[in-house]
């Protein structure tokens, strides 16, 4: 086996290990903490303006901050991590557009990413997006790596492909 | 060999629609039953009605 290429694996393997603790951290803790007082959740949600019905902003407070916790408690037990990434992926898209919104309108709110934990500046719409602009990202990696890697280990795919062939020529070497 | 293949893929896409499926049941799932059973905090299940609370009740 080339070494060089054994390095570029482990380290890549340890990087995506480290995204996956991260982003399991994260949506953990962030979950957790609405789980906890899901009504200060609820009472954030209007200041985006984004004129859902009521109903709807109830629902996702209640709802929301479950996901939060179920996807990142997935990613930590590295237990159905291919769906745990789409999940968090979609999240994070979903905060982006409306963190976005929210700073493009140039409204003044308390993100309420963390409940009621507030960080003062770091709660500011621009900071918030920026924070979710990074998972979003990170996530995106999480997800495409997975999946090429699940595609690989299925056979399927341009990189299974590859492994046949690196396969076939080192059986040719070894054979003579 | 491709017929396999694309059936193969087929599963595996289904089996993960299902984790989706079974992910999001569990999230509403885990946020009603908070509700529920906190009182205080409910915002979905209806509060009890006026006309069942205690005279000195806050509500």
């Amino acid at each position: 086996m080339n070494p060089a290429a054994s390095t570029i694996g482990s380290r890549s393997r340890w990087f995506l290990r480290l995204v996956r603790w991260a982003l399991g951290t994260i949506f953990l803790v962030a979950g957790g903490l609405k789980v906890l007082h899901p009504a200060a959740f609820y009472a954030d949600l209007p200041a985006y303006q984004l004129g859902a019905p009521d109903a709807f902003l109830r629902t996702v407070a209640v709802v929301l901050p479950w996901l939060e916790l179920i996807s990142g408690g997935l990613l930590l037990a590295n237990c159905w991590v291919g769906t745990a990434s789409v999940l968090v992926v979609a999240q994070s898209l979903v905060f982006v557009l409306v963190l976005g919104q929210a700073v493009l309108r140039g409204l003044d709110l308390h993100c309420g990413c963390f409940g009621t934990v507030s960080w003062g500046w770091l709660d500011s719409p621009l900071a918030a997006l920026a924070r979710t602009s990074l998972l979003f990202l990170a996530s995106v990696r999480l997800a495409w790596t997975h999946r090429h890697h699940e595609r690989r280990a299925d056979g399927v795919g341009p990189a299974a492909g590859l492994d046949r062939q690196l396969a076939a020529q080192q059986k040719a070497k070894r054979l003579g | 060999m491709g017929a396999l293949l694309a059936a193969l893929v087929r599963a595996l896409t289904a089996a993960r629609f299902w984790r989706l499926i079974a992910v999001l049941l569990a999230s509403v799932a885990g946020g009603l039953i908070s509700d529920w059973l906190r009182p205080d905090q409910r915002l979905l299940f209806p509060r009890p009605l006026p006309v069942f609370q205690a005279p000195d009740s806050p509500r």
